[in-house]
């Protein structure tokens, strides 16, 4: 299978048949796509185009995958990906005569879409490389594209518009073509709702008019701005099926706003405004010009996937053929003056029988022809010798006839040195026709005269009618005529087209478009044709600006007035009424009007100071065009000629790292300092309310059991007349807490210096003594001890180091103080007490202060105490006494204690393991018990009923 | 009688199941949240012309209006600690988690104060 290449561009050659051949009536294009894709195939074909530029922007919001608001997913299958990677592939075969050049971008609710995930890929030139990689990348990457919210049509637009200014170009001079394809499944959804304000907004932007005007005026806007460029949109929907909704209101919503996309693409079209803000049906006209030099658009309607396909497909043959009307034959003549003949055959199995013993091609045997297939369609191009004349016949089998193209194979040429003068006069220029072997054509041929005309087209954007005018055109290949340009241009653009036909066969006209430099006459002040690169536009600190270099005639003096600027391309949509201009003279500071004249004497030159200046934030690129006059004293008329100028908006305002910093600083320290103040504020302690006690205490742990009673003989550990008011200490950061005639420890609030941190406040014994509260976590060393702000329910131990006594090496003996704090706002004393004392036994810290003072105090050894003495301790250096009941309880397990006021009698020892086992019985010890608080507190009543049985160790046990 | 040692259990440790139990508000905790989230959508939702307006609102609800939610908090939890049927290990937890939501929003506060620091910046710049 060979390439075949061609003078002409190899054509892409399977959309039409492949409708026939699926059983679906030929696509139904916008009445102006037609149009769209003649200029694009003129374009294309033109002597001066260097590049065709496409950029694929897809959709890639999740309707196209799931259901949504009663409409079905639009592509569950991602058949777009199929379509998307085919055409890619079909890239190569064009840029063999053109450059092409291809990216792809997505847009749901902003672009890319995916919240920037979905990212498509920047130009690449549609080499094999390029195509076979593109190819497969949108076969993968595309059916994943399709999670975003909202179907954001303005994003979308400005990214592509954005990327086409962006796109590479391959040395000197050369125009591009550009085309934006445009896949979209439903209708414009900025936030995600249907937002009509939004809505409404978005489309104003695109079309610089809002949503209700009828008015055809091209202003400003993001599809205005593209037409001005040239810029093709195509526009390929995937209508949604708004039959399935339920909801009235939102369908009128989807279907007004997708009502909308056809004069978005194609200029013009019937909308309703009914879901928007809008006053109901209407004409509307989005960026709509009857100026040739304008850009149409094409929209591509497809109601289901195939038809996409279909679609998507018929795009390729009008780019490349400029002309969609083959024959559907399979047995037709080739003439004279027919170069190439193209065949899209809907089969992968078939036979052409060429005439005159040319022989036969199949799919196996394809000769010099090329040939390409995809999946049941087949493309043949073959290029037509002189023996090849006569009749053709494919056999094709059952399926539908072939769709079959001739080409002539004519070009128009014109003389390269071609200058016209900017006279007002017509002008006479000649050229030659060549045939497909690039010799002086021989039109005798053709069945009928050829017919050749030349059409100028207004490139200045005044919207100028064109008037077209006939060529004469010899039979052998030369041509010549008159035409008059229009003025106010540095350039001319011509549009010829020539007519020829065989006799049983029309062939597609041959569209060229011509640039020839118009010069402006000696008398009149001569500008720059070269674009003007005006300085930054940075926001809210300079404005954009340079210089318009005018040199005066020698002849004499001349004159110039500059109008204002229109605006060609803005990153934002900006109209010519958004700027401020100025026009000023950068010597003496002398401003001048627009349209003023401005007389620049003979052999002189001057320049002229532009700027620009906007208080919009925005990034990127604008493009201007500055209309001039042009006059001088005896010239026959003023002329008009336009200038482009272009500068960059720039948010940056230079470079400020200072205060960058420094705010930044401010702004992360402002709020911690806050924090930390609001933090200072709180470490006080609330007594508002609150009432303390200090009770002396006698306590003795035996074998990790503590025993608690108070000093002095009384009925209970804590009694509502051992409170007393805390005095003038309502808020306070610090309190020295008294009680029985000495300091028993100090409070005090603290900040902490990390501001995230927690307030606590802490309790500090005095010197020689331990401390443990009932706030802390764990037990460490005693030096200092958690106390909540609100120290409701706070109780704590203060034990000094030399009150301590050791029984033996698993029981000691200590003489304390309990502090208690509790707030009246919790009842009475009397109902709360009971819970308190409860609280007071169980606290976690005895445990291991008992550990503590056993290993570090300097205990003394027991000598005795008796029992009266309410647990009084008695210290010598050694020895015990076998009467003391904390000894005798713990240690030899015997002895009782009978007027212990907690009412505490014994029982004899057991065996130390036997009795470890029996405590645990008996009273449940545990971490597992332990570990839950809440199972603890409900085993607690069962608990205080086994108190009666007690461990016969206790020295105070019944 | 003798009283058991309980490993664990501190004194303010009440059951919420408790019959009267004052439990704290878990609405400043919910608003917390929701501030942040704001913050992070006005910060997802700004155009370039919105950076500092939205910037600043997103600003005021994170840090500030989460931090004061913090401390109010704070305060209504050591008020409610003079009752004594107040549930002070719910409280504990929502103070860690308050603490926990103030960090964050010092996090989502990064980018807004370098969005500001930079909208300021460029005015500062401007008027130079």
């Amino acid at each position: 299978m060979r390439k075949f290449l061609s003078a002409n561009l190899v054509i892409f050659l399977f959309a039409a048949p492949l409708f026939t051949f699926l059983g679906i009536s030929e696509a139904k294009a916008g009445p102006l796509a037609d149009a769209a894709f003649d200029k694009l195939a003129t374009c294309v074909r033109s002597d001066d185009t260097s590049s065709l530029d496409i950029y694929f922007l897809i959709d890639s919001s999740a309707s196209l995958s799931g259901e949504y608001d009663g409409i079905p997913a639009s592509d569950p299958t991602d058949q777009r990906a199929k379509i998307i990677s085919a055409s890619i592939q079909e890239f190569s075969q064009l840029n063999e005569k053109i450059r092409i050049q291809f990216a792809l971008g997505t847009f749901d609710k902003d672009s890319p879409g995916g919240n920037g995930k979905y990212k498509g890929f920047d130009w690449v030139e549609a080499n094999n490389s390029n195509v076979e990689a593109k190819s497969k990348w949108a076969l993968e990457k595309i059916p994943t594209y399709d999670g975003g919210a909202a179907t954001n049509w303005l994003r979308g637009l400005q990214k592509a518009q954005q990327a086409l200014n962006t796109a590479p170009r391959i040395g000197e001079g050369g125009n591009a073509c550009k085309a934006i394809i445009w896949f979209t499944d439903g209708a414009i959804d900025i936030k995600s709702g249907f937002d009509k304000e939004s809505d409404s907004k978005a489309i104003e932007e695109l079309c610089g008019v809002d949503v209700d005007s009828n008015s055809n005026s091209v202003t400003s806007g993001v599809i205005p701005s593209l037409r001005r460029n040239n810029v093709t949109l195509i526009g390929v929907l995937l209508r949604p099926r708004t039959d399935g909704m339920s909801n009235a209101k939102k369908r009128t919503e989807v279907e007004s706003r997708v009502s909308y996309f056809q004069p978005i693409v194609e200029g013009l079209g019937n909308v309703n405004s009914h879901g928007l803000s809008g006053r109901g049906d209407h004409q509307f006209s989005c960026g709509y010009s009857q100026d040739p030099t304008f850009a149409n658009g094409a929209m591509l309607e497809a109601n289901n996937v195939n038809e996409l396909a279909q679609k998507f497909a018929q795009l390729f043959v009008m780019i490349s053929t400029g002309d969609l009307k083959p024959i559907y034959a399979d047995v037709f003549d080739v003439e004279n003056g027919i170069s190439k003949v193209s065949a899209v055959i809907p089969s992968s199995d078939w036979k052409i029988d060429l005439p005159n013993g040319q022989g036969t091609l199949t799919p196996q045997k394809p000769g010099s022809a090329f040939i390409n297939i995809v999946g049941e369609v087949s493309t043949v191009s073959l290029d037509v010798n002189p023996k090849a004349h006569g009749t053709w016949k494919i056999s094709h089998g059952n399926s539908p006839k072939p769709a079959i193209y001739f080409e002539s194979g004519l070009k128009i040429k014109l003389d390269k040195n071609l200058i016209f003068e900017a006279n007002g006069k017509p002008q006479k220029f000649k050229g030659t026709i060549l045939d497909a072997l690039g010799k002086q054509a021989d039109l005798k041929v053709y069945a009928s005269n050829p017919k050749m005309t030349v059409t100028p087209l207004d490139g200045s954007g005044l919207a100028r009618t064109s008037k077209t005018s006939l060529l004469k055109v010899d039979a052998n290949g030369e041509w010549s005529g008159e035409v008059l340009p229009f003025d106010g241009l540095a350039t001319s653009t011509l549009q010829v087209e020539l007519q020829v036909s065989t006799k049983k066969n029309a062939l597609p006209p041959v569209k060229q478009t011509f640039t020839v430099p118009l010069a402006i006459p000696g008398q009149y002040c001569k500008t720059s044709d070269k674009q003007l690169k005006l300085s930054d536009l940075v926001y809210k600190k300079s404005p954009a600006s340079g210089l318009i270099k005018i040199k005066g005639s020698e002849m004499g003096s001349c004159s110039i007035a500059i109008s204002e600027p229109q605006v060609l391309t803005d990153p934002i949509g900006r109209t010519d009424n958004s700027f401020k201009y100025s026009l000023s003279d950068p010597s003496t500071g002398q401003k001048y009007k627009f349209g003023e004249y401005i007389t620049v004497e003979q052999g002189s030159s001057r320049d002229i100071k532009i700027s620009v200046n906007d208080a919009k934030r925005v990034n990127g690129e604008t493009m201007l065009r500055l209309p001039l006059k042009l006059n001088a004293p005896g010239a026959p008329a003023e002329i008009r000629k336009t200038l482009d100028a272009s500068f960059n908006n720039s948010t940056k305002a230079g470079p400020m790292p200072l205060v960058l910093l420094i705010i930044s600083f401010l702004g992360i320290a402002i709020p911690l300092g806050i924090l930390y103040f609001v933090n200072s504020a709180f470490a006080k302690f609330r007594f508002a309310g609150i009432r303390y006690a200090v009770i002396p205490i006698s306590a003795a742990i035996n074998n990790g059991r503590i025993e608690i009673k108070p000093k002095q003989e009384r009925s209970e550990l804590l009694l509502p007349k051992d409170f007393s008011y805390i005095d003038n200490a309502e808020s306070v950061k610090s309190y020295d807490v008294f009680g029985d005639g000495q300091e028993i420890a100090r409070m005090t609030a603290s900040t902490p210096k990390n501001p995230f941190g927690v307030i606590t406040g802490s309790l500090l014994p005095p010197q020689g003594s331990l401390i443990a509260s009932s706030e802390q976590a764990s037990f460490k060393d005693g030096s200092s001890a958690a106390a909540s702000l609100n120290p409701n329910k706070l109780f704590f131990v203060k034990v000094s180091r030399d009150a301590v006594s050791r029984v033996s090496d698993e029981s000691i003996k200590f003489d304390g103080h309990l502090g208690v704090f509790l707030s009246e706002e919790g009842g009475s004393f009397d109902r709360q007490l009971p819970q308190l004392v409860e609280d007071i036994r169980s606290a976690s810290f005895w445990e291991p202060l008992g550990t503590y003072l056993a290993t570090t105090s300097n205990t003394v050894e027991e000598v005795g105490s008796s029992a009266d003495d309410n647990g009084s301790l008695q210290k010598t250096e050694s020895g015990s006494s076998s009467s003391d009941p904390w000894v005798t309880g713990s240690i030899s397990g015997s002895g009782t204690v009978s007027d212990d006021p907690w009412g505490i009698s014994d029982t004899p020892s057991a065996a130390p393991a036997q009795k470890k086992e029996e405590k645990k019985k008996r009273f449940g010890i545990g971490k597992d018990k332990m570990a839950n608080p809440k199972e603890s507190k409900k085993t607690e009543s069962a608990d205080s009923e086994k108190k009666m049985d007690f461990d016969p160790d206790d020295p105070w046990a019944v | 009688m003798s009283f058991e040692q309980k490993q664990e259990w501190v004194a303010d440790d009440y059951s919420s199941e408790d019959q009267g139990v004052i439990k704290p508000s878990v609405w400043p905790l919910i608003a917390q949240a929701l501030l942040i989230v704001f913050s992070l959508a006005l910060f997802f939702a700004a155009s370039i012309d919105q950076h500092l307006s939205f910037g600043l609102v997103g600003y005021l609800f994170t840090p500030f209006a989460v931090v004061t939610l913090l401390a109010y908090m704070r305060g209504q939890d050591l008020k409610n600690r003079a009752l004594s049927n107040y549930d002070r290990a719910l409280g504990r937890k929502y103070q860690v988690v308050a603490g926990f939501l103030a960090i964050t929003s010092f996090i989502i506060a990064m980018p807004i104060i370098w969005r500001i620091a930079i909208e300021i910046a460029q005015e500062i710049g401007a008027l130079g």
